[in-house]
């Protein structure tokens, strides 16, 4: 108890160090977290586009009515067990209607074609599920071997890129993190080492009482703690309160982050959790030589 | 509390002991002394002469730079550091600089003393007797006044206290009655020899005349670092 009371001592003596120190832990705390929820966050986005394909069968413009639900047949009979994969057609008009909604500067040239555009513009079979790569192999080859079908393509390579670009800022998330821990550990050790000089003489005359090695760390161990738990209790905070808002933003960057999820309010408590076993640590690291025996 | 169990043994033995320092002449040179179980000996000489030395040396608050400190037969400089906590934890010192804690009061003061001479968890006869030495000195209405609101001559009484209530086997005073008027001076001495009668072996550095004529005991002089003896008992 009177340790207790002894490690309050760097809160009377250099206050606004102690107050300078909580606001960094809990920065660094919550910039820890933040990529730390990012890696976390962009997990399910990468394994989504890692395995949701859609695939694409380009049908022939000069396919008949009755040719073409073959056609089709054959594709949910090459897709096998899958097929109750979302199969989805396209017709000629279908596709025109898209296209003028996405494209409605070329409303006026396809009126302008009439009749005859439908028998330009391509009609598609549009398979979205999830696929294994070697599903995916197999099924465009089949697909491919189908009277009717001219080409196939898949989103595959589109994925390719945001795949790559998703693992590279989970990379850099994580290393981000490793030094926001280290940066946040050499900080507390720092403070530690401070205020262990201010408890020098308490240290000593301890000493000199018989305490233990343990006993002389445990009014910086103490001190350490104090910090470390009021920085993880802010960051902590500060996740509870902006963390929807956080989600809610990487949400709106792209679509394929739609997946993005809530933070967790676990995530406020291990870094309250962490915050203080910093704090633990480096207070007992900070114990400096004039306190052994 | 650790009993060493001396018997009849050498509970303090100084052999050929000198300290000086970087850049100085010596403290203290070659004192030989060797006190039993239940001995007091005064350490008499004036300003300078190595008093203060010689007592943070049996403190154990430093190392000799040539010679022997034996405590409870155990060599100082080789003793392992839990045998050194131990001798630590049964020795009670009254410093010259006092030393006491400022965040805490004088109760906390003296009791993490000896909380840290004893069991963690103070005991009730513990607190009963510090609460007794507190009052005995005159500082019952103070055990729970920040200790950095005392003036000298209390927070001296202070540090009596935290000795003596962790009723240890040897007792250092390194001129305990420095700021005291003749009545608290003539209490704590009192203490002191209470405490010697139930067996604690007592060294007491006083430059003061008259403790050491009025209350009998032997003593040892140090001059310029040399020690001789004054009234018997000390091993030269």
């Amino acid at each position: 108890m009177y340790l207790v009371k002894l490690a309050l001592r760097p809160w009377r003596q250099a206050w606004m160090s102690q107050v300078i120190s909580v606001i960094a832990v809990a920065l660094l705390l919550f910039s820890t977290g933040f990529v730390f929820w990012l890696d976390q966050a962009l997990k399910p986005v990468v394994s989504r586009l890692q395995h949701e394909q859609i695939l694409t069968a380009y049908l022939s413009t000069e396919l008949s009515q009755a040719a073409e639900a073959k056609t089709l047949d054959s594709i949910r009979t090459s897709l096998g067990a899958s097929a109750d994969r979302d199969l989805k057609v396209v017709n000629a008009e279908d596709f025109l209607k898209k296209l003028k909604v996405h494209y409605p500067e070329l409303t006026r040239e396809l009126q302008d074609l009439g009749e005859e555009s439908l028998s330009i513009v391509p009609r598609y079979v549009s398979i979205a599920g999830v696929f294994s790569p070697s599903e995916l192999g197999a099924a465009m080859d089949s697909i491919k071997a189908i009277p009717g079908v001219e080409s196939v393509e898949t989103t595959q390579e589109r994925a390719k890129h945001s795949l790559s670009a998703f693992e590279t800022v989970r990379w850099v998330a994580r290393t981000v993190a490793v030094g926001l821990v280290l940066s946040l550990f050499t900080g507390l050790l720092h403070l530690s080492r401070m205020n262990s000089q201010l408890h020098r003489d308490v240290a000593g005359l301890l000493k000199n009482w018989g305490a233990s090695a343990w006993t002389l760390r445990l009014p910086g161990v103490f001190s350490g703690w104090i910090v470390g738990a009021m920085g993880g209790l802010s960051a902590g905070m500060l996740f509870l309160l902006g963390g929807e808002g956080l989600a809610t933003q990487l949400r709106a960057l792209a679509p394929a982050l739609a997946a993005v999820p809530i933070v967790s309010p676990g995530l406020s408590l291990a870094l309250v959790v962490g915050g203080m076993a910093a704090g633990v640590l480096a207070g007992f690291f900070g114990e400096q030589s004039y306190q052994r025996d | 509390m650790v009993s060493f169990g001396l018997e009849g043994g050498a509970v303090i033995s100084l052999q050929g002991v000198s300290k000086w320092y970087q850049g100085q002449t010596k403290v203290l040179d070659h004192v030989q002394l060797e006190l039993k179980k239940g001995d007091f000996l005064y350490v008499i000489g004036g300003s300078g002469a190595g008093k203060s030395t010689l007592l943070s040396l049996l403190a154990t608050e430093e190392l000799p730079s040539s010679g022997k400190i034996s405590l409870f037969g155990y060599d100082l400089a080789t003793v392992s550091p839990s045998t050194l906590r131990a001798i630590r934890q049964s020795l009670g010192y009254v410093p010259q600089n006092i030393r006491l804690i400022p965040d805490l009061t004088v109760f906390e003061n003296v009791a993490i003393s000896v909380s840290l001479a004893g069991s963690r968890v103070l005991k009730k006869e513990s607190r009963a007797r510090i609460l007794e030495l507190l009052d005995v000195l005159g500082l019952a209405g103070k055990k729970d006044k920040a200790a950095s609101s005392l003036s000298g001559g209390e927070a001296q009484r202070v540090a009596v206290v935290r000795a003596l209530a962790r009723s240890p086997e040897v007792l250092i005073a390194d001129e305990p009655t420095g700021s005291q008027d003749r009545d608290f001076t003539w209490t704590l001495m009192d203490l002191f020899m209470r405490s010697n009668v139930a067996a604690t072996t007592v060294v007491v550095a006083t430059h003061d005349r008259e403790i050491v004529r009025r209350v009998r005991k032997p003593s040892a002089l140090l001059k310029a670092g040399r020690m001789s003896v004054e009234d018997g008992l000390c091993t030269l």
